[in-house]
């Protein structure tokens, strides 16, 4: 157990040196001249002009909630597709074909219903 | 890759049939929520409850239980699953059918509550039958996103939505720890399965601590959903806000499958957590008793004080898994660990029972006027106005304070009575001193409906469904408490299937 963790330690350690060295030789080896600007928080992006905290509209939030949903779909028929031709070749298809007949049903329901709930109308 | 053989489903597929039943009848629903007009709802009720019988008949009538395990060890098939099924159909069915009396009153509530009550029960139904890490998670995570859109499904509640938020936040952070502990334990038995960490349990090699870690931050999840002390912060809050069909559903059936899954989990890796994690479990449960019962002295609101309440009870139900986790010790006869694991069965049958009448007469009595009969002082005189009604809440507050002959006070009885058996007599007094405390804050709403003239909030909800329904589950409960032993019986016998 202990052995085969070794990399993983090995590596944690590594990057633990790497990033204390080059933030030590940098406040060795840099110049300072410290300005009013240098010394602001760094964001990247233009600097909020008013308070970030504002209504937004829920259609963004919903969309690329159903977006995400049907995006990720593709993920699982991926890999189903590549197996299919071991499906094929022990007889199995028809239950693989069920089974994703299944996922994808269930998938077309969740579709009929963000429709007909107005989803995806932006309004 | 693990091949699917079609023929080992088919021979399956009758003990499966009850979760196709339940997991079909919610697509369809949520396809008739979207597809019929708003004012056809009370067809989404029939719906619900004509899947909700399928799948109690299905699993009534379906093939006989056996120890072997479904779809490859992820699912158990034995006769405890199929007692936590029917108990969670059971309560499910009782909370449409409250649900169904507030909606046609209010329009503030949404029709996804159907789908979304039998995607919950789904996921219950799998949390109580996992024997496997994934399907553990599967269920949890199936039960508790329903849950969460369930709490803040009222339109336009503000309350409502900042339990729902408040509830899904940190219900994420418990997934996370869950998530993590299993991490670990999978990383020290090498497989998911329930069988692979009986194994490495039997073998007991390996790097203990790792075992431990990930115990223990699973345990923190389990503590979350059933609301033991350190983890309940959200329980009043979530428990208030909700609608009051919501909130019993909840206090009922998410707690009852988060105990299944945890009894399983318990007997499974006994060793471990009957050695290493019980003083830390015995004191929670101690803690949780007296804060719990404390805390609910001082609520003016009924859902609050119930709330609270259910804290309490998460913390007598963990005595009797403490006294299931002590049986490793030297000493206990055999019959301890079967005893106090049908004690707790019993205890979740009889606490549902108790808790669904209480929140059903809540939400029988509330939202005529907009508002939920939250306020105790509002009960005044509510023996007089709708006295089988306020019989009903009586008998389940008694119930609830543990006062034969009720079924609540057996159930006590025969957890403390493990909780004896098992040698670990000052927990048993905790548990008989924290009931004591709790007398104090059922008996006062009972004498705020029997002894005080109405006052002028007055609650006056009608709908003879809920109400019958209560009226059942006040007799029940009656019931119970004179003739507790045949289901205390079949609660050990169920256990004992478990145990093997």
């Amino acid at each position: 157990m202990a052995g085969s963790m070794l990399p993983v330690f090995m590596v944690l350690g590594i990057a633990v040196v790497f990033a204390l060295a080059f933030l030590v030789l940098s406040r060795i080896l840099g110049p300072h001249r410290p300005s009013a600007l240098k010394t602001t928080t760094y964001e990247c992006g233009v600097p909020p002009r008013s308070s970030t905290e504002i209504r937004f509209f829920v259609r963004f939030f919903l969309i690329a909630l159903l977006f995400l949903l049907f995006d990720l779909e593709a993920v699982f028929i991926y890999p189903w597709v590549v197996l299919y031709d071991t499906f094929l070749a022990d007889g199995r298809a028809a239950f693989a074909l069920g089974e994703m007949a299944v996922f994808v049903g269930v998938l077309v329901a969740g579709y009929v219903y963000a429709w007909k709930k107005g989803g995806l109308d932006w309004q | 890759m693990p091949a699917v053989a079609d023929a080992s489903l088919t021979a399956q597929f009758g003990a499966l049939l009850p979760y196709l039943v339940v997991a079909g009848g919610g697509v369809l629903l949520l396809l008739a929520d979207a597809l019929s007009r708003a004012s056809r709802r009370d067809h989404l009720y029939l719906l619900t409850v004509a899947v909700l019988l399928g799948a109690l008949a299905a699993q009534l009538f379906g093939p006989a239980p056996e120890r072997t395990a479904l779809l490859r060890g992820m699912l158990g098939g034995e006769a405890y699953t199929q007692y936590f099924n029917l108990l969670f159909l059971g309560i499910a069915l009782l909370t449409a059918t409250f649900a169904t009396s507030v909606f046609e009153r209010a329009a503030r509530y949404r029709t996804d509550f159907y789908p979304l009550l039998v995607f919950a029960t789904l996921g219950m139904m799998i949390l109580a039958a996992a024997t496997d890490l994934l399907t553990l998670f599967l269920g949890l995570e199936t039960m508790s996103l329903a849950v969460y859109v369930l709490v803040g499904g009222q339109r336009g509640s503000l309350r409502a939505s900042e339990a729902g938020l408040k509830y899904l936040l940190l219900g994420a952070f418990a997934s996370a720890f869950l998530l993590f502990g299993m991490g670990l334990v999978y990383g020290w038995a090498g497989g998911t399965g329930y069988a692979d960490i009986a194994d490495g349990l039997r073998g007991a090699g390996g790097n203990l601590l790792l075992l431990r870690a990930g115990l223990g931050l699973m345990l923190v999840a389990f503590a979350f959903k059933i609301a033991i002390v350190p983890f309940h912060m959200w329980t009043p809050d979530v428990y208030d806000g909700a609608a009051s069909f919501v909130t019993g559903y909840m206090a009922t059936g998410v707690k009852a499958a988060a105990f299944a899954a945890l009894l399983r989990f318990c007997q499974l890796a006994l060793p471990e957590l009957g050695g290493f994690w019980w003083p830390l479990l015995a004191v929670l449960a101690v803690v949780t008793m007296i804060v719990a019962n404390l805390v609910a002295l001082a609520q003016d609101g009924i859902k609050r004080m119930l709330a609270w309440s259910s804290v309490a009870h998460a913390g007598y139900l963990m005595l009797g898994v403490l006294a299931l986790l002590a049986t490793g010790r030297q000493g206990l006869a055999a019959t301890v660990g079967p005893a106090s694991g049908g004690a707790v069965l019993f205890y979740l049958v009889a606490y549902s029972l108790m808790n669904l009448g209480a929140f059903g007469v809540i939400t029988l009595l509330g939202p005529d006027r907009g508002e939920e009969a939250d306020r105790i002082s509002g009960y005044a005189g509510l023996a007089r106005r709708q006295p089988l009604v306020a019989a009903s809440l009586a008998v389940c507050l008694l119930s609830l304070a543990g006062i034969p002959p009720t079924a609540g006070f057996m159930a006590k009885f025969y957890v403390f009575g493990a909780v004896v058996k098992a040698g670990l007599v000052p927990l048993a007094i905790w548990g008989v001193v924290a009931s004591l405390i709790s007398v104090y804050y059922y008996l006062r709403v009972i004498v705020v409906m029997y002894m005080q003239p109405a006052g002028e909030s007055i609650h006056d909800g009608r709908s003879w469904e809920t109400a019958f329904a209560t009226g059942l589950l006040a007799l029940l409960i009656l019931f119970l408490g004179v003739w507790p032993g045949g289901l205390q019986r079949l609660a050990e016998v169920t256990f004992r299937t478990l145990a093997g």
